[in-house]
């Protein structure tokens, strides 16, 4: 044959927890050939077993993506309870059609920007403490949230500046331990 | 005599024309005819069109569900050949002129059909570029010196490697266990060919880490498949090797190939499986059949039928061992 290479061990990666195993175990025959098998799912692509979350480019349109898709369709929910509540007793069918439209257009426009801004805030400010504590865990996110309100109410003053950071940083404590506790007691 | 009579019934025919001529125009213009028989003729004549278009077309639908190109080109072979009529010798006028006027009716279906046919056939040859292997000849020659050795074809996905996606992490790819060990093992006693149903920019980057020392000698990938009732097949015949010196190890090998009498089933495995020694465990069989070379293994497979193949080799082994030894023995009661 072309290559006839001698027969050893395959060299895996050595932190890799291995075990041997042998399959001529069962034949009587005088060839040992001990093989090291990893007890773990063993990667092909060194960059995939790398990867651990999604990175800060995901994360950023994935927060910001759903943050304005779920403050779209609130905002339009309520707009359209509030055109509702707005009709007048003359009001033709096509007034009040109009009224509806307009007020959910605007109000889901609103809340939708409010939440995208804040999701892109949140992203952002994750993936930065991310880099600089290169560790990821929970007070990571709290981090992010406290700095995301902090820095979204900046503008009011530093009372509300400081309010809104903590009201973002126990909300997303209290989300972040929600899903933790869902991915320990529900079965998915 | 004849000239002149002649000459002279034109002339009349030719006066008696003039004179209808000159009557019609002195009289006064009679009223147009009722226009209500033309749009009714039209109306029946594009009806007609359109039902005897609609009929080829259904007719050629289910020609082209229900028979072969060769079963269609076999049954109109008698009508094309109707519409070319040769007058024979000693044929009497009456019967030429049938001859003729049938061919002539003939020529419309004729023509039609050799249309269908020619457009089946430049399709159908434009379909098999995509559902057939590209070549003939999937694999080079074998060297003279090697004309002994097996060939081992491997798949790819649940094989040797596993690969999911995860909204999480993207996609990941996992090595079965004892993957390397396998090709390097085998890789002196067979020619390995991976033959997967896989794109080529997939197959490509896997195999460049799968196999870093170079055990896989080939590498063919969809393009090298039969696509058949929806899937992609092996078909090992093409391989331009001895097919009884074929194997082919798959986790799904008796539906993805076409020469299910050359496969090697193993358990799919999947990257949660992490304590899979099959890989591992076929490696004393591969190593029997390559040192002891049989000239064909087919017959060999047939007998492992619906085992699983490894232990049924070990076994078996046990059981020639144990005879071996009772042999012996009797041997020695005798002496």
């Amino acid at each position: 044959m072309a290559y006839q290479t001698p027969d050893q061990d395959s060299g895996s990666d050595p932190k890799t927890p291995t075990r041997l195993y042998n399959p001529y175990k069962d034949l009587e025959v005088p060839i040992r050939n001990l093989y090291q098998l990893p007890t773990s799912p063993e990667y092909l692509f060194v960059e995939e077993a790398r990867r651990k979350r999604r990175s800060w480019g995901e994360n950023l349109t994935f927060y910001t993506g759903c943050g304005y898709l779920s403050g779209a369709v609130g905002g339009a929910a309520s707009g359209l309870v509030g055109g509702v509540k707005s009709f007048e007793s003359g009001d033709t069918a096509k007034l009040r059609v109009n009224r509806v439209l307009n007020s959910s257009g605007h109000a889901g426009r609103a809340w939708g920007n409010r939440l995208g801004v804040i999701g892109l805030l949140y992203a952002g400010i994750e993936s930065g403490i991310e880099a600089t504590r290169d560790t990821d865990d929970v007070w990571n996110s709290v981090a992010a949230g406290l700095g995301t309100g902090a820095l979204y109410r900046a503008a009011r003053g530093v009372r509300s500046a400081a309010v809104a950071g903590a009201v973002g940083g126990v909300v997303v404590g209290v989300a972040v331990t929600a899903k933790q506790a869902l991915k320990r007691y529900v079965p998915i | 005599m004849s000239l002149g009579i002649l000459r002279s019934r034109a002339i009349s025919l030719a006066s008696k024309r003039f004179l209808c001529t000159n009557a019609a125009s002195a009289s006064p213009p009679l009223p147009p005819p009722p226009s209500a028989a033309s749009p009714s003729r039209w109306s029946f004549l594009k009806y007609a069109l359109v039902g005897a278009l609609t009929g080829g077309t259904v007719f050629a639908g289910y020609a082209s569900y229900a028979y072969s190109l060769d079963e269609i080109e076999q049954k109109t072979r008698s009508l094309r050949e109707s519409a070319k009529y040769t007058a024979g010798d000693g044929v009497t006028a009456l019967d030429k002129f049938q001859g003729l006027l049938y061919s002539t009716a003939m020529t419309v279906p004729a023509k039609a059909v050799e249309l269908y046919l020619d457009a089946r056939r430049v399709i159908e040859e434009q379909v098999k570029s995509y559902t057939e292997p590209y070549t003939d000849k999937l694999l080079p020659d074998l060297l003279p010196q090697e004309q002994h050795v097996f060939t081992l074809v491997l798949d790819l996905n649940e094989t040797l490697i596993h690969y999911i996606w995860t909204r999480d992490t993207g996609w990941q790819t996992f090595k079965r266990p004892g993957v390397d060990a396998f090709l390097e093992h085998l890789a002196q006693f067979y020619e390995i060919v991976v033959y997967t149903d896989e794109q080529n920019m997939f197959v490509d980057p896997v195999i460049e880490r799968l196999d870093t020392k170079h055990c896989i000698r080939y590498r063919l990938s969809r393009p090298a498949t039969k696509y058949q009732d929806g899937k992609h097949f092996r078909d090992l015949s093409k391989l331009n090797r001895n097919p009884g010196k074929v194997l082919y190890l798959s986790g799904h090998a008796l539906e993805s190939c076409l020469q299910p009498e050359n496969c090697l089933p193993i358990k799919a495995w999947q990257q949660q499986d992490i304590d899979d020694t099959a890989l591992l465990d076929f490696i004393p069989f591969l190593e029997f059949v390559a040192r002891s070379s049989p000239p064909d293994i087919r017959p060999v497979l047939a007998s492992y039928q619906g085992c699983d193949i490894p232990s049924e080799f070990i076994r078996r082994s046990k059981e020639h061992q144990r005879r071996m030894q009772e042999q012996k023995n009797r041997g020695r009661f005798w002496k």
